[in-house]
């Protein structure tokens, strides 16, 4: 069965609406393998929408490329690949394909896996731009973290900035689980830099895709990819994005299916929250913290028991065993981010005092430093 | 009739005697060069001639030959042109015979009217000669003080061949100079501008005065006008004092590259050496048909900083790798390989990314996560690794230019603990072939750079939370010598190794890690 699906997929010029519709007519992929070119070029036309007359023409393409033999072998080859790599196929038809995103328009018809998908998982999608600020990546992973200790799946994309916050953020929490949907085959991790990444989320969760394993990750594929995020997911979360971001294709796409759409404030001089700022004056939900989404779901009833599992983080970690210099130094960090010359200007401390009170914090874990050596409280 | 005359020729930054052998005997009228001369030295020819005549002297009409001994070596240079001249005139017998030519030595290249103009690389001939106990030398005038700076030699400043000429015939004797080590040029020099005059950036001041007592490399990452430039341009004035055989060494390889005037004799302080990011590989380790020293060696002892570190090309930046490691730079040619040496302390200067906000305000910057990282890919890996400090710089608030709560210190403090842990590094490193904590080998390492239980304890705790990488261990360490040094201290404490992890910014806080 799976070699069919995987012939499916490989067909150009055939889209997830159409073969859903082809399967439909011909009651499985198998049966359109066995199928005559005639049978298949009436299949075909019945599957040509009102007012899509302009298809007719290509008919004749698309069925050389059904009947096409060499997609047949390809198939087979990937196949083996497939099966060698433990990559799983999940069609439409399986019981663990997920419910909501089945029911999406242009769901799509397999799913190739590495790791484990369930059927109803209740998923958030977290997304935001790949230039993030130290605000949105600290944002993405704290909500990420705290949803995940309410019991919640996230779902993103694995792409750089925010997305790897969310996930991290996910799989800081022991028992946090995440999907990453890809924009690429499951051969070609991309971005490459997040390869450990992939590992670790195929353990903890999933990482998915529609696109065959060899598939490049091709500008024209991550648009495509983002109605399986919000697709799947009950609410979207854009954490950070610019203008022109991908990420609103995101929400636009979550909008469409009928997706909550959140989004996180930002400075309304940075372009990077501008794309956000911009959707919450359209109606997006407004969030500060995890509380905020989990508030959109709760049943009146169910008030505080369902999401009891929610860990309150606590923002100022108890302060034990700090003299008094490093004391001062963890309270000026913590009402806002600093940099030693700001610190010594507060603190009226040396620069080699001060040099060995933040590095205590830091190997403490207390606080940490960004690129350009600004210090700010571990999240 | 035949003369001998010696001369002096330098390759690299080492000179050696030449011996300028001249024939004349009867026949046809020819003045032949022979001994692997190079176009000026066959140019000597027109000059010498002329300088003769137009000196009021006669110009043998004979078969002239005159030999460069040893004839196997490449000569090159227009500095012969006075010794093949007395030559001829001693084989002409021009100039008393009986006076012993042989004390003496020539250089000097002539002009067509008699004078004698001033030529490079004075210094290393003049102490190739002391070597060889000839301590007789006729200079051109224009090269008298920096022939001065080598002590125990008579120097014959001459400004005319007919003033030699009258010398030597004993009709009028020129004042002798004695070489005295030009002990009262050696004054303090007053910079025109101080440490104190920057502002904030204690980070950065700090590492730069550690760098300047350990004569160890840095980088410095930071925006557009967060104060880099400014602050390498003071680092010359914290640099620890220069003693008399490194001025040698650094003057010689000035005189060789022409850039010794009698305004500038000698090079009397630390270098501090600039190329432009556009420099080619030859312009900064040397190169050339002839090689000269490149940036790399004229900043030697004293300071390479290299402005807008990844705009230079990879090539540059990779041709420093060698010169870093060894202390020298060593330049092959079909006919001769020559090696100058090359210790500078390199300091490098960069901006965190392509619009340079990166650090600052990251709302604000427009560059994607993977041109942040390429930007700094341009600086290649083991050349990075080879920075023993990073400091990250960040640009100043108005609160923090105009602060009063912070204790400025003004250059002559910093450069008094500098001096003194420079000392003291001298004094410890005596007799190992190395003068400070940045040469220490890893085998010194464990001999020097003892830590203390404590000392340790934190260490391992870092490289674990810091995931730090092994070479990260040995420059940390060096550094914490450094820093215990500059405090007086003989064992390194925890504070000096808490100290000493900050400054590998890079590895810390993330910069050239994933994003």
């Amino acid at each position: 069965m799976e070699l069919y699906w995987i012939w499916l997929s490989l067909l150009k010029g055939i889209g997830p609406i159409r073969q859903h519709a082809l399967t439909e007519i011909a009651r499985g992929p198998e049966s359109l393998w066995h199928a005559s070119r005639k049978t298949i070029e009436r299949y075909l036309k019945k599957t040509v929408f009102t007012g899509e007359d302009a298809i007719h023409k290509s008919i004749p393409n698309m069925a050389d490329e059904i009947c096409s033999i060499e997609n047949r072998e390809k198939a087979k080859v990937i196949l083996e690949d497939v099966k060698s790599k433990n990559i799983k196929l999940v069609t439409q038809d399986d019981d663990n394909f997920p419910v909501l995103l089945k029911n999406i328009a242009s769901a799509p018809m397999v799913l190739f896996v590495k790791g484990e998908l369930t059927k109803d998982d209740f998923c958030i999608g977290i997304v935001g731009t790949r230039s993030g600020s130290e605000y949105g990546r600290r944002v993405a992973f704290e909500i990420a973290k705290d949803l995940a200790a309410a019991g919640v799946t996230i779902v993103s994309g694995m792409a750089e900035g925010i997305d790897t916050q969310a996930h991290k953020g996910c799989l800081a929490y022991e028992e946090g689980k995440t999907i990453a949907v890809l924009g690429s085959g499951l051969n070609k991790i991309y971005p490459y830099s997040n390869r450990f990444l992939f590992q670790e989320i195929a353990q903890r969760g999933a990482v998915i895709t529609e696109y065959l394993p060899n598939v490049s990750p091709l500008k024209e594929n991550f648009p495509c990819r983002n109605r399986i995020i919000s697709g799947m997911c009950k609410g979207l979360v854009v954490v950070e994005s610019a203008e022109t971001g991908g990420s609103l294709i995101t929400a636009k796409a979550a909008n469409d299916q009928g997706r909550d759409v959140f989004a996180v404030p930002g400075n309304i001089y940075s372009i990077k929250s501008r794309g956000t700022n911009s959707l919450l004056k359209d109606g997006a939900i407004l969030v500060r913290n995890a509380e905020d989404i989990l508030n959109e779901y709760r049943e009146k009833d169910q008030k505080e028991e369902m999401f009891t599992q929610m860990v309150q983080r606590k923002l100022i970690k108890e302060v034990v065993n700090l003299s008094k210099n490093v004391g001062d130094v963890y309270k000026q960090i913590l009402a806002a981010s600093t940099n030693i010359d700001e610190l010594a200007m507060r603190t009226g401390l040396s620069y080699v005092e001060l040099a060995n009170a933040v590095f205590e914090l830091e190997l403490r874990g207390l606080i940490s430093a960004s690129p350009g050596g600004r210090y700010h409280p571990q999240y | 009739m035949f003369s001998l005359i010696k001369s002096c020729g330098f390759e690299g930054v080492n000179g050696y005697i030449i011996e300028i052998e001249t024939d004349i005997k009867g026949g046809i009228p020819t003045f032949d060069i022979v001994g692997l001369g190079d176009m000026a030295v066959r140019e000597a020819k027109e000059r010498v001639r002329a300088a003769i005549r137009n000196s009021g002297l006669d110009f043998p009409t004979r078969h002239i030959v005159v030999n460069m001994a040893p004839a196997g070596v490449r000569k090159e240079g227009p500095m012969f042109d006075l010794p093949i001249a007395i030559g001829i005139l001693s084989a002409w017998g021009q100039i008393n015979r009986e006076y012993i030519l042989d004390d003496y030595i020539f250089v000097g290249e002539l002009s067509l009217d008699g004078r004698v103009r001033p030529v490079k690389g004075i210094l290393p001939m003049i102490l190739s000669a002391r070597e060889q106990n000839i301590t007789k030398l006729v200079v051109p005038k224009d090269n008298l003080r920096e022939a001065c700076l080598v002590e125990d030699v008579d120097i014959y400043p001459v400004e005319t061949l007919s003033e030699i000429v009258l010398h030597l015939n004993e009709v009028r004797e020129i004042q002798v100079i004695r070489g005295d080590r030009c002990n009262r040029y050696f004054q303090d020099h007053d910079y025109l501008f101080d440490f104190a005059e920057v502002k904030g950036q204690l980070k950065a001041k700090r590492a730069l005065e550690i760098a300047a007592a350990g004569a160890h490399n840095c980088m410095m990452v930071g925006s557009p006008g967060s104060g880099k430039t400014m602050l390498a341009k003071r680092l010359c004035t914290i640099l620890p004092d220069i003693s008399y055989e490194e001025c040698v060494e650094i003057t010689k390889i000035y005189s060789i590259a022409g850039l010794i005037n009698n305004e500038m004799p000698f090079i009397n302080s630390r270098p501090f050496r600039s190329p432009h990011h556009t420099s080619t590989t030859a312009s900064v380790v040397g190169g050339g048909r002839y090689p000269k020293p490149g940036e790399v060696s004229l900043a030697h002892y004293g300071v390479l900083f290299l402005d807008e570190a990844p705009e230079f090309k990879k090539e540059v930046l990779d041709s420093l790798r060698q010169p870093i490691e060894d202390g020298k730079v060593t330049i092959s040619r079909a006919i001769s390989s020559v090696t100058f040496p090359a210790k500078p302390m390199i300091v490098m200067a960069a901006n965190p990314c392509n619009c340079g906000k990166y650090f600052d305000d990251d709302t604000l910057c427009t560059c994607t996560p993977h041109e942040v990282r390429t930007y700094f890919r341009r600086i290649s890996k083991p050349l990075l690794d080879r920075m023993d400090l990073q400091v990250e710089i960040l640009s100043l608030e108005y609160d923090e230019i105009n602060c009063k709560n912070v204790n400025v210190e003004k250059s002559e403090v910093i450069k008094k603990r500098v001096n003194k842990a420079r000392k003291i590094q001298n004094d410890r490193y005596k007799g190992n072939g190395i003068f400070s904590n940045s040469e220490l080998y890893p085998a010194m390492l464990e001999k020097y750079c003892k830590l203390t239980q404590d000392g340790e304890d934190i260490l391992r705790r870092s490289f674990e939370k810091f995931k730090l990488s092994a070479r990260a261990h040995d420059k940390i360490l060096k550094v914490a010598r450094t820093i215990a040094d500059l405090e007086g201290s003989e064992s390194i404490e925890c504070s000096h190794i808490t100290e000493s992890i900050q400054y590998r910014s890079f590895e810390k806080n993330r910069i050239l890690r994933e994003i």
